[in-house]
């Protein structure tokens, strides 16, 4: 990809993750009575940024939702929080997509899974771990079917952006 | 091809599933005992450990509010931003929270066969 082509791409996807960010805070789930469940529709634009661009970009792209998020509309355990989901899932996306055996929805599952399991362990650093294991079962099964819807959309997304991609190419 | 990637998605789907699974069980089956008092922690600090069986109204720090009547706890007030530990249910049974994270209140039954030591 040019590299001019590649940072408008990188900087309308940026802008598309805050959108999704702020579109999830206007229209809270049922949180299911634990705090921390959401889409998390933003990472959809990290995934693009991945597939289609790269690892490094992928993950700027992470660390400036994250921040933005933060600055916006957040507090600083706010940001540990986000961090260690984020570093969690974003791991996870990367190991599970380089060994080629996963499409994007177990990969996006996994990655949901493992943003809770990232929340969850700050958490239990920060305040009572016992208290906090009762919640991690449903914090996990959330995040794994919001991470496959995630995944399935993507799928859908990606068909299209890469039969542009090849166009332009 | 495709077919062998969305069988590895599905496997990769159930083995996370299965573990959750498998804490739901750990942290939950020995839960089914009524506890004996509450613990209340700040930042992981304990605070204070309240009897069940006495009705009881307990201020933590300024933050919130936890209440006992009927052998269970809950929050009646808190200065959090989302309130779920407000419209959390009352826990009895042991091993059983209410989590505030933006205040970083725990509160926790003790006591029965606890898993947690």
């Amino acid at each position: 990809m040019k590299t001019s082509r590649k940072i408008a791409l990188l900087g309308l996807l940026t802008a598309l993750c805050f959108v999704l960010s702020y579109i999830e805070f206007l229209l809270p789930l049922p949180s299911f009575g634990v705090p921390g469940v959401k889409l998390g529709l933003a990472n959809l634009c990290v995934m693009a940024a991945l597939w289609l661009v790269g690892a490094k970009e992928a993950a700027a792209i992470n660390l400036i939702r994250i921040i933005l998020n933060w600055a916006i509309f957040g507090s600083f355990t706010g940001l540990l929080y986000s961090l260690a989901g984020g570093f969690l899932s974003f791991l996870a996306m990367l190991l599970l997509k380089k060994s080629g055996r996963f499409s994007p929805i177990g990969i996006s599952a996994a990655a949901g899974a493992l943003h809770n399991v990232g929340q969850l362990a700050v958490a239990m650093l920060l305040t009572d771990a016992a208290a906090l294991w009762y919640y991690t079962p449903v914090l996990i099964i959330c995040g794994l079917a919001a991470g496959a819807v995630n995944g399935l959309v993507f799928s859908a997304i990606l068909l299209r952006l890469q039969r542009k991609e090849n166009h332009h190419e | 091809m495709k077919n062998k990637r969305l069988l590895c998605d599905l496997l990769l789907i159930l083995a996370i599933a299965a573990l959750a699974g498998a804490i739901f069980l750990l942290t939950r089956l020995p839960s089914g005992e009524e506890g004996e008092a509450v613990e209340i922690r700040i930042g992981g600090e304990l605070f204070k450990v309240l009897p069940l069986d006495t009705d009881s109204s307990t201020d933590v720090g300024g933050l919130c509010t936890v209440v006992i009547e009927n052998g269970a706890a809950r929050v009646s007030e808190s200065t959090c931003s989302n309130l779920l530990c407000v419209n959390h249910r009352p826990i009895s049974r042991s091993g059983e929270s209410i989590v505030c994270l933006p205040n970083g209140v725990t509160v926790r039954v003790s006591g029965g066969a606890d898993f947690y030591i």
